[in-house]
């Protein structure tokens, strides 16, 4: 078997990938769709993750969250994350993953590997969540909710029509001094093949998304170049649900209201026990006391009049938050 | 006299409004308070844990009758007692 060593950075964090190819490749791929970039070598790592192709029974820990598809088990010692036949454990800042012959190029690995970021990300501080951003005048928007609710489509409309964007699915949030500030944590878009019909230009888009191959990979540094932005200081929440409704609205929320939504749409392991969990509500607390927060009752009025949806959002900023983060993130 | 523990494993976060959220850690269930919850709520938290001292603040604070102090303060312990936001210790 061949073996590898290679460096990335995300934002001011290292990590050192080495292990065996085919395995090493896919990560490859999945590291740089999540914008991590070709980092300096022989840095001092963060995080050191070794792939080998092997398989590994679950230790006996405790079972601290479980979906359908994983299973993340903890000990005080560190963290075990089962998805389909791919494992990882973390101890420290070293990772192992254990990735048995020919499941390199299955979901469960591309979702395993995003998860263990997530979740890396997450003891720093950084806090993913199911959102789009977006950029007008200097002021940011997050759009937040689960993959049905029209973020991508609703997003994408608006880079159209002159607006910058972080991303269509996936933002981290972390405390900034007394900001919360948004960062993309994936710049291509995913969109659903359907929406050709109302954006011709994306039907040159061949590739299927990594982590939802029913989706098209929309690559927007080609389709838009110079519009993307790594990172915003969010000035308004949306919560977009589609709706049955001739002309399409915005509901203000309470911030309780708001604050329940986000923690639905954030990595919320429920483990008690966990210092990152309070982090992350503190994160979530601020962001909507730092955001007003509206409902977007989106019908299909937004596709048809495609400029008034930037209208309603353009109203809904406040007046006098300025100030996007230029630093790399 | 009984005491009434907050559950460790409940994060509160309050709002500008008067308004509050309690979350379970575990159990992720949440709890939207309002004004007089969030009161009683912060009186747990300062340590003021049985049926009488949080009367006691609430009449200190909101202009009610002892009957009507009292009758909230009970509704709202046992509320989360029952949601196992609290541990009442005998």
């Amino acid at each position: 078997m061949i073996s590898r060593k290679s460096y990335y950075s995300f934002g001011r964090f290292a990590l050192l990938l080495e292990g065996e190819l085919p395995a090493l490749q896919q990560a490859d791929r999945v590291l740089r769709y999540h914008r991590f970039r070709p980092g300096e070598q022989n840095a001092t790592p963060d995080w050191t993750l070794r792939l080998f192709s092997a398989t590994r029974d679950d230790p006996a820990w405790p079972v601290v969250f479980e979906t359908a598809s994983c299973r993340l088990l903890a000990e005080a010692s560190g963290w075990w994350l089962r998805y389909g036949p791919v494992a990882f454990e973390a101890r420290g800042a070293t990772l192992q993953g254990y990735v048995p012959p020919g499941t390199e190029k299955l979901p469960a690995f591309t979702f395993g590997l995003v998860l263990v970021l997530s979740l890396l990300l997450r003891e720093k501080g950084w806090f993913g969540l199911h959102a789009a951003g977006l950029v007008w005048r200097g002021k940011g928007v997050l759009l937040v909710g689960r993959s049905d609710s029209g973020k991508s489509t609703l997003t994408y409309s608006l880079v159209r029509r002159g607006w910058s964007y972080l991303t269509d699915d996936a933002v981290l949030v972390h405390r900034s001094g007394e900001d919360i500030v948004a960062v993309s944590f994936r710049e291509d878009f995913g969109l659903d093949p359907e929406s050709v019909r109302y954006f011709p230009e994306v039907a040159v888009c061949r590739d299927r998304q990594p982590t939802d191959p029913a989706k098209l990979r929309v690559r927007m540094d080609r389709l838009h170049p110079g519009r993307f932005q790594p990172r915003c200081r969010p000035a308004l929440l949306i919560f977009p649900e589609l709706a049955d409704i001739s002309e399409s609205r915005l509901v203000p929320l309470r911030r309780s209201e708001a604050f329940g939504r986000l923690v639905q749409a954030g990595l919320l392991l429920g483990r008690a026990d966990d210092p990152a969990e309070r982090r992350l509500l503190d994160v979530m607390g601020r962001l909507v006391r730092q955001a007003p927060a509206y409902l977007l009752e989106a019908g299909p009025d937004l596709l048809e009049r495609p400029g008034r949806l930037g209208q309603m959002l353009a109203a809904a900023l406040p007046e006098s938050t300025v100030s996007v983060h230029q630093t790399s993130a | 006299m009984a005491r009434y523990e907050p559950d460790p494993r409940v994060n509160f976060t309050r709002f500008d409004e008067g308004e509050g959220v309690l979350l379970h850690l575990e159990t992720k269930s949440y709890y939207t308070l309002n004004a007089t919850g969030v009161f009683i709520w912060e009186q747990l938290e300062a340590g003021r844990r049985t049926i009488e001292e949080l009367v006691a603040a609430l009449l200190d604070h909101y202009e009610v009758t002892q009957e009507e102090a009292e009758r909230q303060v009970r509704a709202f312990l046992e509320a989360l007692e029952q949601e196992g936001l609290v541990q009442r210790q005998v």
